[in-house]
């Protein structure tokens, strides 16, 4: 029987796949997509197939023998064209063999139809798993956190947490090379060395939780040379079925053909080898050698012309934004401009053209997916009742922006220096300038005066003394010198002891942390947009108590006093490696003098309490 | 070829510095230093036909332009003199322009005013915008010439006297603009007082602070300091000193802070949190003073980390 054609290739209509199966779909009372009689472990039954469901159930028996979730499925197989009896095997990502039906249905044909309904509906499914599954990050364990990105309300919180630190180690080596020495080591609790770093665990969870939409390469599968110069493509129903929707081309040319002038396995193949797959190719490299192109009869038929003229065949979308349209005010442009460009070709080769437009209605395609259809200010016009008048209420909100209303005119403070006397950045006030009496003024202003008159005399007799200029010259000498020597390269450090001297600096960074977060009043809470979903684990996290609070600066504050001995073992060990040591302890003067004023600190806080 | 320099000189001409100047160890007077900048200014326009000069002067209160003089009529006095045949006419034309020049304003100070600040900053700005003049001269008459090129130039600097609190924002304006300008500050710091706003001028524009040691030999320094042009810098070694002061100060008591608390609006520095910014007035909330245990609030708050 002559089914209709669209429903046997693609996502399109499972309500005729309802209508045609059986009619006792009411009285279950479940919404089944579809189902077919199939047998499952060389026992009959019927196979059902729900939106996010697989059910088998076994005739006479009233429990389903297999019923899992969809949301697992990663791969659909078919038995070959036919050989009988026609099978469909789905695979799991927890459960790798799958499971296999037979189609029991009495007709070949039918089971075959049945098959081909089963594999349309489950194709977009994968696909769909697929995707989810991909941003799944690159743990030691891919398949736990890939489970737990589709699944996210299933594991605890505090293995979401675990895989979010993971995950964070992962991107950052560094802080996993710190990681390891401190908390693996026993040194520093897992808590604490989060604690603190909690802006780059929320911002890990905020890429987490982002799903990935479809994927956007055009379809464009490549064929492998195999032994023997054989060219060998692997179809699996998703190709087919990515292949349908971005080519219609092909889709038509299948549901005209098949089953009628070809099987499906024929059809591929003559397809691969045509002309019209050629044309649909996303490069423009000529066909090799091997890749010869044999004329075929019927998909020459499908070929259309290239689509290299001046202007595209297929206009992608007619409406434009009223906001962006440069038509809209061409009456006030008549004299002086806005003439369309139609020097404007993309592309230096008009064989450039089919290539760059198949791109063009490739992306348009993927953003009418992504967006939904239409405009939505058409949308919203015909919902009116098709107002032709245009309604400037339409573009009112894009228009305004809210951050520019002035909702309360704010006159704002001037930035003035009221008090300039405390911009004196010298230590003390002008020294003690002596009063001077009127007299004595007027005595050191003629002085002043005098010294101005007369200057050629001055200059003739200008000599400046010799000693007084070679000391000056020897002075700006050696300082020249003692910069020059400052900036001077010094020979390398060996890496292995520079590795340990920065192991030794990041750890003492990481206790100085801890110690000055325990010690010093905590931060504000942050605000509610980056809590997200760790909310409640940071929060408890920022209310240490006091009494743990002094425990972590106590417990550091042994640490700190235990650096100075690492340093100084560090300066001993620098003479065998062959390094000034009188240079490794410059290296670590700063370091010293912070874990001093820590230590000084909490003597002194010690004392008081 | 490189192109024409112009250097710009600023000079302090308040009397007290000045006078305490003569009396120090080793003594400098304004007649010897006036010869010694002369000289310099010789040497400067001697290196290259097309170099040119400017002088400004900062008085108590107020800045003038010394050279190169802005009314006409002093031109025919010159010419009234004659010609020194023995001296080189640009030298002269400079020594007697600006001589003339600072006799007249020095003659104009009425009296011995302490407080009055040099107006270091004026004759900065004004020789900033002197340089930018020559940066866009005029077009030519003959529409086909190409416009000369723009100088490359510098300002030199002498300081006597120490920093002027008050002139802390412009100065820094000027410091900016200079930086934009590309025009590199020298700052020679003739006395010995503490002044970090010139450290910071000639560290920033990529200048060179050059603190006299030896006054006598003033001219010493000038030459082997000042004189290069900028690029030959770059390869000759000029020393400067390079150890600038930029460590904050905090604004009630002029200590250095290491760690403070810093106002959200004009970015004052405290030593501890206070309830009003005494720059721009603004109140801080009550909060944050509660959180940092600040001064006027409960005193339980727990005490912070310490000033240096």
């Amino acid at each position: 029987m002559s089914r209709p054609s669209s429903s046997s290739a693609g996502p399109s209509t499972p309500t005729r796949a309802l209508s045609t199966s059986a009619p006792a779909q009411q009285s279950t009372g479940k919404k089944w997509l579809t189902r077919a009689p199939s047998v499952y472990n060389k026992l009959p039954g019927t196979l059902f197939l729900g939106s996010e469901r697989l059910v088998w159930k076994q005739d006479g028996v009233p429990q389903p023998a297999v019923n899992v979730r969809l949301d697992k499925a990663s791969a659909i197989f078919n038995s070959k064209e036919g050989a009988l009896p026609v099978r469909l095997k789905v695979a799991f990502t927890d459960n790798e063999k799958g499971y296999q039906f037979a189609f029991a249905a009495p007709e070949a044909e039918e089971a075959l139809q049945q098959r081909a309904e089963f594999v349309g509906l489950l194709t977009p499914i994968i696909n769909r798993n697929k995707s989810l599954a991909s941003p799944a990050p690159g743990t030691p364990a891919p398949s736990t956190p890939g489970e737990r990105a589709a699944t996210p309300m299933a594991g605890p919180m505090i293995g979401q947490e675990n895989i979010l630190r993971r995950s964070v180690l992962l991107a950052h080596p560094d802080l996993a090379q710190l990681h390891k020495d401190l908390v693996i080591s026993g040194q520093l609790s897992e808590a604490e060395f989060w604690h603190g770093r909690e802006s780059l665990l929320s911002s890990e969870r905020a890429a987490a939780g982002q799903k990935r939409g479809r994927a956007s390469q055009l379809v464009d599968p490549k064929p492998q040379t195999g032994e023997g110069g054989d060219i060998r493509i692997v179809i699996t129903p998703q190709l087919v079925h990515d292949i349908f929707e971005e080519f219609p081309v092909v889709a038509r040319a299948y549901s005209e053909n098949v089953p009628n002038e070809m099987n499906e396995s024929s059809f591929w193949a003559r397809y691969f080898q045509s002309a019209l797959f050629n044309q649909n190719r996303a490069s423009t490299r000529s066909s090799a050698p091997q890749h010869t192109v044999k004329p075929d009869l019927i998909f020459d038929a499908y070929l259309e012309p290239e689509d290299d003229a001046s202007s595209p065949r297929q206009i992608l979308s007619e409406s434009v934004d009223r906001l962006l349209d440069l038509a809209a005010t061409e009456e006030d442009h008549e004299e002086t401009g806005n003439e369309k460009d139609v020097t404007m070709q993309p592309g230096r080769e008009r064989g450039i053209l089919p290539l760059i437009r198949r791109f063009n209605v490739h992306s348009e395609r993927l953003l009418q997916q992504a967006l939904g259809e239409g405009p939505p200010g058409k949308r919203r016009r015909l919902e009116g009742g098709e107002e032709a008048r245009f309604d400037p209420n339409d573009y009112y909100e894009e228009i305004v922006i809210d951050d520019l209303i002035d909702h309360h005119a704010s006159t704002g403070v001037q930035l003035d220096l009221l008090n300039a006397s405390l911009f004196s950045t010298t230590t003390t006030r002008a020294p003690d300038a002596p009063l001077r009496t009127a007299e004595e003024s007027a005595a050191l202003l003629s002085s002043f005066r005098s010294q101005t008159h007369g200057y050629l005399s001055a200059l003739h007799s200008l000599k400046p003394s010799r000693k007084a200029a070679e000391a000056a010259f020897q002075g700006m000498t050696s300082a020249v010198r003692a910069q020059h020597a400052a900036h001077r390269s010094l020979p390398p450090i060996p890496p292995e002891f520079f590795r340990q001297m920065t192991t030794c600096q990041t750890a003492a960074n990481e206790f100085l942390r801890q110690f000055w977060g325990a010690v010093l009043p905590p931060p504000p809470p942050p605000p509610p947009i980056y809590a997200g979903a760790g909310a409640g684990a940071a929060g408890d996290r920022i209310g240490l108590s006091g009494r743990e609070r002094a425990a972590k600066a106590q417990k550091m504050a042994g640490y700190l006093a235990r650096t100075g001995e690492k340093v100084d073992a560090l300066v001993k060990a620098a003479e065998g490696e062959g390094v000034d040591p009188e240079r490794v302890r410059a290296a670590f003067g700063p370091l010293m003098s912070a874990v001093d004023k820590a230590l000084k600190l909490y003597g002194q806080r010690r004392k008081k309490a | 070829m490189s192109l024409p320099a112009h250097i710009s000189l600023i000079l302090d001409l308040t009397p007290v510095p000045w006078a305490a100047l003569s009396r120090a160890s080793p003594p400098l007077a304004l007649r010897s230093f006036l010869a010694q900048a002369l000289v310099f200014l010789h040497a400067h326009l001697a290196l290259r036909n097309e170099n040119s000069v400017s002088v400004f002067g900062a008085l108590p209160g107020r800045s003038v332009g010394l050279y190169p003089p802005v009314s006409r009529g002093s031109r025919d006095r010159g010419a009234e003199e004659g010609a020194d045949e023995n001296t080189f006419h640009v030298f002269q034309q400079v020594d007697e322009g600006l001589m003339r020049r600072v006799e007249e304003e020095v003659a104009g100070l009425e009296e011995v005013e302490e407080d009055a600040p040099p107006a270091l900053v004026g004759a900065l700005t004004k020789s900033l915008c002197y340089i930018n003049r020559l940066a866009n001269p005029p077009p030519p008459l003959n529409p086909t010439d190409a416009p000369p090129p723009a100088p490359h130039a510098r300002i030199v600097l002498f300081s006597v006297s120490p920093d002027a609190s008050v002139a802390y924002i412009p100065f820094m304006n000027c410091i900016f603009s200079a930086q934009k300008l590309k025009v590199p500050i020298d700052v020679c710091k003739i006395d010995d007082s503490e002044v970090i706003f010139l450290h910071q001028a000639s560290d920033l524009t990529g200048g060179a602070f050059v603190h006299v040691d030896q006054r006598e030999a003033l001219l010493q320094y000038l030459s082997m300091c000042f004189l290069s042009e900028t690029e030959t810098r770059k390869t000759l070694a000029v020393p400067t000193q390079d150890k600038v002061d930029f460590r904050a100060a905090c604004f009630c008591h002029k200590e250095i802070v290491d760690i403070g608390y810093v106002c959200s609006v004009c970015l004052s520095i405290f030593c501890k949190p206070v309830a009003q910014c005494s720059t721009c007035h603004t109140n801080f909330s009550p909060d944050t003073l509660v959180r940092f245990g600040g001064v006027g609030m409960n005193g339980h708050g727990a005490s912070n980390g310490t000033t240096a």
